[in-house]
């Protein structure tokens, strides 16, 4: 069992664990409340002030009463932060206790799989369920029943005031003559309010239906939630149009999303599985329906009805109908939160840079101009972090898929298997639509930017593009770059500052912690074209050596000097005595490699034989170092300090690199580190060395 | 582009070293997959423990060895795979994932590599499917077990283990690198444009799976011996065995200078 591994149990609404679910060794135990004095989450359907509200159908409301706990239960668990690499605290198990009305219906095996299972591929973590028998006048929500007060509605349409469900409601009411119940989840007034301007809008856009709208809370009582992903939040909505169109007895919920948006197709090779959302994803929503046939009474179906559309092509259903006017009501930003009303989106995460690619595609920037962004993403810095990797990420994902042939689609993205349903009809069909869904965003994507580039060419010209702007990251060598401090364009200077050390090179300076490997690198910067060997190095750096290591040291230069005389002072290690440690170093390490992983595994036996393997080649190598050098004493010691240098000069390299990109490049260029260092500078570049330290 | 979770790099000197290879020498991918090797050595000596890695290469034996029975359709449904009413080698691709994510769900240790693992698995088939110029769509399962059954000879396997680590490796590596890259593209960067990370990522996932040409031979040796003894049911522990050391092996050659 990892250690990193959260194990919770959550008892809900009162429920208590079963002695032997309770006994298991759990890291969290948790309770939560929807109901009494002390709730942790609000759990409530809108109605009409003067309409009694109703018992839902038992199962219904058990259904929207487990996907409440589930969003509460994955809020309340985090998944480990972002800082750690491995993201090994992702995955969770999550026990949830329940007392359900309908037990016979969520008692039975097929049932608790298929739940674990939709729930497991939409956030990635294993759900486990233990129901108990609920009251039906404690356990059940109330909800309305009010099918002619809502002028008779023939299917739900999951609404949440962004640009795809708003071209969901006015394609049903105004292409296929529906009349949908617009129903919204609701978790904060901020999002309540613009949602209800929408509707306003929308009503006065297509008068012939009068759009009935109602909410549901969910939302958490107290304090920030420690998870913030909210993955469960895909099961939540589709539970809620489920539930609602059996109350009142509909058979078709529409939950929409663009097809590029349903798919979410790893934005790059960091995010894996649930990582990118799956809330519509076609896998999820089969699994879903597959969950409603067992547990629901009458037929009710969750479908995306853009599934097989891009962003542009569902937007253009706006331009189609006469009301892109209603545009500007919308709202996709995920960190809209706190911005002002005449610029409510960011224009920086995920679902603004896509936005506005596709408001571009669909030539509908009259409707949705720049200036109703934070920052237009196609001049100006995006910021290194989230907003320049969802940037550059979605530019070189559209490219790789542009590069991509059509049928090695499902080869080079792996994902794409999941949308293939194998147990439905229209597999073909459906594999095919979803080939040519993404060739069409990705040849969109690119008709955006060079749409872009001519729009704002001028600027181009002028340098007026930030250099990690969208457009600038097309073409950066036209963008203007501004060096960050003036009058340093000449100067190279390596200065010790205290802890620190101040670099300038062509004109820009950076400062990066004092390490041996950068002390290792001024002593080569001060004699240019000029070979020291290894141990050279070693001592400068290193004082209060005993006086018979300092013997050792001038033998093995003495050893290095005639060794370089006999092969031409190339400092290369190529003769071959050299391959032959080259050799057994390599040997070693594949060695010690699997003794690694023979002790992992448990192994002993085979580890020891592989152990005294080691010991052998070990002693191999140490007469090889001795023959190479001619003295038996000197050669673990040569070992250990050339192992030293070499790594600490080739670290600083790097962590120059990240500091001064330009320098970083310049050293790996022309710094080498073998036997003998040396710095290699083509054209010459005078240094000026301040060496002892100073304070900053 | 729906809702991402993205991640990032620990400050660590390890770390650091990785990003400023990004900085300044992308096109040595070489020292950019060793840097990650190593900074991520831990993770990677976990991941030989992983059983959800193990489940899908095992999976990978099992599919090759049963496309030797005439009753391919009933073998594969022994392991779990129901039949569909049109089977073709899009449908077992599809539902070999879905085997995957059913066991890792039960696993849940396995983390994020779970996912690489199943996409690992999917790459091997879909590649060899493509290479002997089959239709992932048009063909039928009958299709799949001519084309999967010279695969189950010692020799061929070693290029389906081929394919099946070199994607888990460059999958591997991509998981730690994408979480900087795009830092490093554009400005006083070496990767200037979209076009360079491009190549970038390409040139990264080719370096990997040139780095799994060792295991053809080690992946041949094994199914020689191992598959013979079980007679073609390789038991998981076997499987998690090789698993294991392959994994050594690859790290191994990540960190050896070049010749």
């Amino acid at each position: 069992m990892s250690e990193t591994l959260t194990r919770a149990l959550i008892e809900c609404d009162g429920a208590t664990a079963p002695p032997a679910l309770a006994r298991e060794p759990w890291t969290i135990r948790h309770a939560l409340r929807a109901h009494g004095t002390s709730p942790d989450l609000n759990l409530r359907i809108d109605s009409l002030s003067d309409v009694v509200q109703t018992i839902v159908v038992p199962v219904a409301s058990d259904l929207l009463r487990i996907a409440a706990y589930t969003y509460g239960a994955d809020q309340e668990l985090s998944r480990g932060g972002d800082r750690d690499p491995t993201d090994a605290g992702w995955r969770r198990e999550i026990a949830l206790c329940v007392p359900v009305v309908a037990l016979d219906v969520w008692a039975r095996d097929d049932v608790q799989d298929l739940l674990g299972e939709t729930l497991h591929f939409a956030t990635d973590d294993t759900w486990r369920f233990a129901f108990s028998h609920g009251d039906a006048e404690a356990h059940s929500l109330p909800m309305f029943n009010e099918r002619e007060q809502l002028y008779d509605p023939d299917c739900v349409l999951m609404f949440s005031g962004g640009a795809d469900s708003l071209c969901a409601a006015v394609r049903a009411v105004a292409a296929d003559d529906a009349r949908p119940l617009l129903l919204s989840h609701r978790s904060a007034t901020y999002f309540d309010a613009w949602q209800r301007q929408l509707v306003e809008q929308l009503r006065r856009a297509l008068p012939q239906w009068r759009f009935p709208h109602r909410g549901c809370w969910v939302q958490r009582r107290d304090g920030e939630a420690r998870e913030r992903t909210r993955r469960s939040r895909a099961f939540l909505v589709a539970s809620l149009g489920a539930a609602v169109a059996l109350q009142l007895e509909l058979t078709r919920v529409l939950l929409a999303d663009n097809g590029v948006v349903s798919l979410n197709v790893s934005l790059n090779g960091s995010v894996a599985g649930a990582q990118a959302s799956r809330s519509t994803h076609p896998q999820f929503l089969h699994l879903f329906n597959r969950l409603l046939r067992a547990i629901f009474p009458a037929p009710v179906r969750v479908t995306n009805p853009q599934w097989a559309q891009t962003r542009a092509e569902v937007l253009s259903t706006l331009t189609a109908h006469h009301c892109p006017e209603l545009l500007p009501y919308t709202r996709s930003c995920s960190r809209a939160h706190g911005l002002p009303p005449s610029q409510p989106h960011c224009g920086t995460c995920s679902q603004c840079i896509d936005r506005r690619f596709g408001v571009l595609a669909a030539g509908l920037e009259a409707h949705d101009p720049p200036s109703g962004y934070a920052k237009d993403a196609f001049r100006e810095a995006l910021p290194p972090g989230y907003d320049r990797t969802i940037g550059e990420s979605y530019l070189r994902l559209a490219q790789r898929i542009d590069e991509t042939p059509e049928d090695h689609l499902f080869e080079k993205f792996g994902q794409l298997f999941d949308a293939v349903l194998p147990s439905e009809e229209g597999i073909v069909s459906r594999s095919h639509a979803v080939q040519k869904l993404l060739k069409r965003h990705a040849a969109s994507v690119g008709q955006v930017m060079q749409k872009m580039n001519a729009q704002l060419s001028g600027a181009l010209w002028a340098g007026a593009i930030a250099r990690t702007s969208l457009l600038g990251l097309l073409h950066n060598h036209m963008v203007a770059a501004t060096p960050s401090s003036v009058g340093m364009e000449d100067a190279a200077i390596w200065q010790r500052m205290g802890s620190q050390w101040r670099l300038v090179f062509r004109g820009h300076e950076a400062y990066v912690q004092d390490r041996l490997g950068v002390r290792y690198l001024a002593h080569l910067l001060g004699a240019p074209n000029t070979e020291i060997s290894v141990l050279d190095l070693f001592n400068r750096e290193r004082g209060g050596r005993k006086p018979a290591d300092a013997l050792s040291d001038i033998a093995v230069q003495q050893a290095m000097a005639e060794k370089q005389m006999r092969s031409g002072g190339s400092g290369e290690l190529d003769t071959p005595k050299e391959r032959a440690i080259r050799r057994l170093l390599r040997q070693i390490d594949a060695l010690r490699t699997e003794h690694e992983t023979a002790l992992d595994l448990g192994e002993t036996n085979y580890a020891s034989t592989l152990a005294d393997q080691l010991e052998t080649l070990d002693a191999r190598l140490s007469g090889a170092y001795a023959d190479l050098l001619g003295n038996n004493r000197l050669s673990d010691q040569f070992k250990r300090q050339r192992q030293a240098v070499t790594k600490a000069i080739r670290s600083a390299i790097r962590l120059i690199g990240e500091a001064h990109p330009q320098l970083g490049r310049h050293l790996h260029a022309s710094v080498r580190v073998a036997l003998l260092c040396s710095y290699w500078p083509d054209p010459p570049v005078h240094w000026e060395l301040r060496l002892s330290p100073s304070a900053a | 582009m729906g809702h991402v979770r993205l991640g990032r790099l620990p400050k660590t000197s390890r770390w650091r070293s990785v990003v400023g290879l990004l900085s300044i020498a992308p096109g040595d991918v070489r020292a950019v997959a060793e840097a990650t090797a190593e900074a991520a050595e831990m993770r990677l000596r976990l991941l030989a423990l992983d059983t959800t890695l193990v489940y899908s290469f095992w999976l990978l034996t099992r599919v090759t060895w049963a496309s030797r029975s005439p009753a391919f359709a009933t073998v594969l449904a022994d392991l779990g795979l129901e039949p569909v009413d049109t089977p073709s080698p899009l449908t077992l691709i599809a539902q070999l994932g879905e085997r995957v994510r059913a066991w890792s769900r039960e696993h849940p240790e396995s983390g994020p590599f779970a996912e690489l693992a199943l996409l690992a698995l999917r790459r091997a088939l879909s590649e060899t499917v493509g290479q002997e110029n089959l239709s992932l769509f048009g063909s039928s399962l009958e299709d799949l077990r001519r084309v999967l059954r010279p695969y189950s000879t010692a020799a061929r396997f070693g290029t389906l283990a081929k394919r099946f680590f070199g994607d888990l490796l460059a999958r591997t590596l991509r998981f730690f690198v994408d979480r900087e890259l795009s830092n490093r593209v554009g400005g006083p960067n070496t990767l200037q444009t979209i076009t360079d990370s491009v190549k970038f990522t390409e040139a990264l996932e080719l370096y990997a799976r040139q780095t799994a040409v060792i295991m053809e031979q080690y992946g041949a040796d094994w199914y020689s011996k191992y598959n013979w003894q079980a007679r073609g049911e390789i038991p998981q522990e076997e499987a998690r065995r090789f698993v294991a050391y392959s994994l050594a092996k690859l790290r191994s050659e990540l960190r050896q200078p070049e010749p």
